[in-house]
């Protein structure tokens, strides 16, 4: 396992190398051979000639490429991201509270959709072509044929406006005034952690839907063909119950299948929370890179980069460490 | 969706961010339900006694809406509607509603003594004028803004309006570390020009000219920290997270007697709420209003619904969307081509894509509708007139087909929308137009850039001031096809005297001036294809009284808001 574990970290390390290199190619190498300073590009466009120097002297742009790339490293490793002079404050000032806000938003739909999947897939799984799989899978499809472009603004529309003019889906069942969600809006887990809950709701749901759809197909699939296997029949013809079948036999075979597509989804969920942040103001990460973008803040840009690959390079790592650890195979492999 | 209410940012080194109604759907509006209030009310019911200010406001603001919080270096719209909550230069807009918010009154000055040349003004500040620290601002304090403000270490590209002003011409470049064109005894302040500026007033009243302390750094100060210690009108600042939330207060130390402003204890805006959701969140009763421009779709739900009548407002603005022709690239530098455009051009279709007459009125004026100095007049149709475009095409000697790139920002949605309409337009005249979209704030960075040889354009203008200058000169200028802001690289040299001689002028001699300029402009250079003029259309909650919509400063008048008792 240590050997394993000991593989996975040094993989993950050179995937944050090949991120940090292409963010530091992009904006360092690219800009100087397109005619711009990279300097002048960091600093902002009113950015005074002092503060140009300023950064040019940080980054050691005068220096050979390598030991920009090595300063640059330097400064990410020590926590510092540069420093935002749109904003006038540092990058990792930034970041931080985004990303907090970001992991909240994701990992809270990740534990929807994985609570949601879990036991319709399975019940389908059991009852294959029965009515209830069939309206499960049928749910499914709708789920996955939802863009998250338009699920969020509907969710906000219906279940955090509508109620508030006495509607719910359209129906005039509510009392005038009546809040079910807020229709937009953040709070911080330390600020108030019911209101921070609270605010999320909708937003977790939104983002949860899409992956939920993914997930009930694929653990029916899973379950499915792990209760064809001869395994499972000879512990069922031994009078084990179907929950003891699920739970210790089924469960063990899918659980790690599960857990891998999940650190690859939390990855890809990423790029959905762009949307559900825009129409719920949730100050995240995609939030942040949008704004940044719009401003042409370039420092907070490659923080935004190389912060959403270091998610994706962790979870993936974290996903792959679970998945040695729940698969005794794995741990075999190589002999270790 | 619409990012935010923002002038053209011509100035040097600027970003460019669109004033817009977006587009979300693009249907045929016929008017709709109720009666929306123009822009403003006078005295209304629960109106607040003089001096009080209670209550919290709930406001929304899109992201990207701030450019900078420096009192001298803010030029987007919704930071202009905070300064002129938190500042008061040396004479200021008055608070009503429509052209009447364009009259200047005395500020922490009175109004200023003219010599009988126009070369010098002379402001005497007024007693009660103070900082919200409660430290009096002095004549130094507004030597040194301007100092500040003109300094190349800001770069805030307004301090060009004084070029006129004695050394400016140096200062500005660096050449000079003095400006001696402004001097100063213990309670006035005067302004020594080399050449007479009709619009030199205006100019004084730019929110750019927000007082600061002397001896404020020189360089730009963007954590709040000014608005803090050093607001000069009724609103000071509280807090300021970037791209989260911006809390102003009133300010105790503001002296009434500068002018009764201020109603609201405090006003709360959240950054980056998105337009849609804020109109929902007002219908709601969970918001009071938001600085952005409302979704098409929007716009036209709530003026479909009798009942939200009374909580819409509009206005003209001082703002014109076009499309501008550089005059110097093939085969646009052929005016016989440039004005093919102009009747070639859907303006009635175009303006369907930015939300139809409930945004805004076709145009073939540079100078937009409801500025003093505009005259309507008809040189180019609403409708193509394809039979005149072509027999133009044909006069031009210009071969068919050919391509042009029309550039536009893709980040807010009419704009690409209306490229799709003028690229089809286009095509019956055998120009094939290549739409590039990017953010605006690539976009921008292109069309300003005279080595880009951009070819055309689609630009929302608002004027800094109300005055054909704003447009005509800042916009035109034919002595500086390289200017940022003259983005049609103009440089007719027959336009050169005119524009200086209108410059200079004052009063109705001007305002002729200027509206002559405009139609022999559009007549025989046709350096735009004018489209539309946009109207500002705003939706509030029920409690919020004392609605004004700022003309000058293309935003709501903070000042003048109340919560209806």
């Amino acid at each position: 396992m240590r050997k394993v574990v000991i593989q996975r970290l040094g993989g993950a390390l050179v995937q944050v190398l090949a991120v940090t290199l292409f963010a530091w190619l992009l904006f360092f190498v690219i800009a100087r051979f397109t005619g711009a300073s990279p300097a002048q590009r960091i600093a902002g466009k009113t950015a005074t000639a002092s503060q140009v120097a300023e950064v040019a002297r940080l980054y050691g742009l005068d220096k050979p490429y390598w030991e920009q790339y090595l300063i640059f490293l330097n400064h990410l490793i020590h926590g510092n991201f540069g420093f935002s002079y749109v904003q006038q404050r540092p990058v990792s000032a930034i970041l931080w509270p985004a990303t907090r806000a970001t992991a909240s938003l994701v990992l809270g739909a990740a534990a929807i959709w994985l609570a949601v999947a879990a036991p319709i897939g399975a019940w389908g799984g059991l009852h294959p072509r029965s009515a209830g799989d069939v309206a499960g899978r049928a749910v499914a499809i709708l789920g996955m044929s939802i863009p998250v472009f338009w699920l969020a603004p509907m969710m906000s529309y219906f279940f955090g406006y509508q109620p508030t003019q006495g509607r719910i889906l359209g129906l005039p069942l509510l009392p005038r005034g009546t809040t079910l969600f807020p229709i937009v809006g953040y709070v911080n887990f330390g600020q108030n952690p019911v209101e921070w809950a609270y605010h999320l709701i909708l937003p977790w749901i939104t983002l949860a839907i899409g992956f939920a759809a993914i997930y009930i197909r694929f653990i029916r699939t899973l379950t499915a063909e792990q209760l064809a296997e001869d395994y499972t029949r000879t512990a069922m013809a031994k009078g084990a119950s179907t929950r003891r079948v699920l739970v210790r036999h089924v469960g063990r075979n899918v659980a790690p299948t599960v857990t891998v597509l999940l650190g690859a989804d939390i990855a890809t969920a990423l790029t959905g929370v762009f949307f559900v942040e825009t129409v719920f103001a949730i100050p995240g990460i995609g939030y942040t890179g949008l704004s940044a973008i719009q401003n042409l803040d370039y420092p907070v840009i490659t923080g935004v980069i190389i912060v959403a690959a270091l998610i994706a390079v962790l979870a993936n790592t974290i996903v792959d460490l679970l998945h040695a650890a729940l698969d005794p195979r794995l741990r075999r492999v190589g002999g270790g | 969706m619409i990012t935010h209410r923002s002038r053209h940012y011509w100035v040097k080194g600027g970003v460019a961010l669109a004033a817009a109604v977006p587009l979300l759907l693009s249907a045929c509006s016929s008017g709709g339900g109720g009666s929306p209030s123009t822009s403003g009310t006078g005295a209304q019911s629960g109106a607040p006694k003089p001096g009080t200010a209670t209550g919290t406001l709930q406001a929304a603001m899109s992201s990207g809406a701030i450019d900078s919080m420096d009192p001298n270096q803010w030029y987007f719209a919704v930071t202009w509607g905070l300064a002129n909550a938190m500042c008061t230069t040396l004479i200021r807009y008055a608070d009503q509603p429509g052209t009447a918010g364009t009259a200047l009154v005395p500020g922490i000055a009175s109004m200023p003594a003219i010599s009988s040349d126009g070369l010098t003004y002379t402001f005497t500040l007024r007693p009660g004028a103070k900082f919200s620290n409660g430290k009096p601002i002095t004549p130094a304090d507004v030597k040194y803004t301007y100092m500040r403000l003109m300094a190349p270490a800001l770069d805030t590209g307004t301090g060009q309006y004084f070029t006129n002003v004695v050394g400016a011409p140096d200062y500005l470049v660096g050449k000079s570390k003095t400006l001696a064109g402004i001097t100063t005894t213990s309670t006035t302040v005067t302004f020594h020009l080399t050449a007479a500026d009709g619009a030199f007033l205006y100019k004084t009243a730019l929110p750019t000219t927000c007082p600061v302390p002397a001896g404020t750094a020189m360089k730009p100060i963007t954590n709040g920290s000014l608005e803090e210690q050093a607001a000069s009108g009724p609103f000071k600042l509280q807090s300021y997270s970037p791209g989260r939330q911006i809390v102003m207060v009133f300010n105790k130390n503001y002296d009434q007697s500068l002018g009764v402003r201020g109603h609201v204890a405090k006003i709360v805006f959240s950054i980056g709420v998105q337009s849609t959701q804020a109109s929902e969140q007002i219908q709601a009763g969970q918001l009071d209003f938001q600085t952005s421009n409302l979704a098409t779709a929007d716009i036209l739900r709530i003026s479909h619904d009798p009942s939200l009548a009374a909580q819409v407002h509009t206005s003209a603005r001082p703002s014109i969307t076009y499309i501008f022709l550089n005059n110097q690239v093939p085969p646009l530098n052929n005016v016989d081509v440039r004005k093919a455009i102009n009747f070639a051009i859907n303006r009635t279709q175009i303006l369907q894509q930015w939300g139809g007459p409930l945004a805004g009125t076709p145009v073939d004026n540079i100078i937009p509708i409801g500025q003093s100095d505009y005259k309507q007049f008809s040189l180019y149709p609403p409708t193509p007139n394809l039979t005149e475009a072509k027999k133009l095409m044909t006069a031009s000697g210009v071969k068919t087909p050919v391509t042009l790139v029309l550039r536009t920002q893709n980040d807010a949605p009419g704009f690409m929308n209306m490229a799709a309409v003028i690229q089809s337009n286009l095509k019956a005249i055998g120009i094939n137009v290549q739409i590039v979209g990017t953010p605006n704030s690539v976009n921008s960075s292109f069309i300003v850039n005279y080595k880009a040889k951009v070819p055309m354009g689609i630009e929302p203008w608002s004027l800094d001031f109300p005055d054909g200058e704003a447009i005509i000169n800042t916009g035109l200028d034919p002595a500086a096809p390289d200017a940022l802001a003259n983005m049609a690289r103009f440089s007719a040299a027959s336009f050169v005297q005119p524009f200086n001689q209108a410059v200079a002028l004052q009063g109705a001699a001007r305002v002729t001036a200027y509206q002559q300029l405009d139609e022999q402009l559009m007549a025989q250079q046709a350096p735009y294809a004018p489209i539309f003029d946009p109207r500002w259309y705003d939706f509030v909650s029920t409690r919020l009284g004392g609605y004004v919509y700022s003309e000058a400063m293309d935003a709501i008048n903070y000042n003048t808001l109340y919560i209806k008792g």
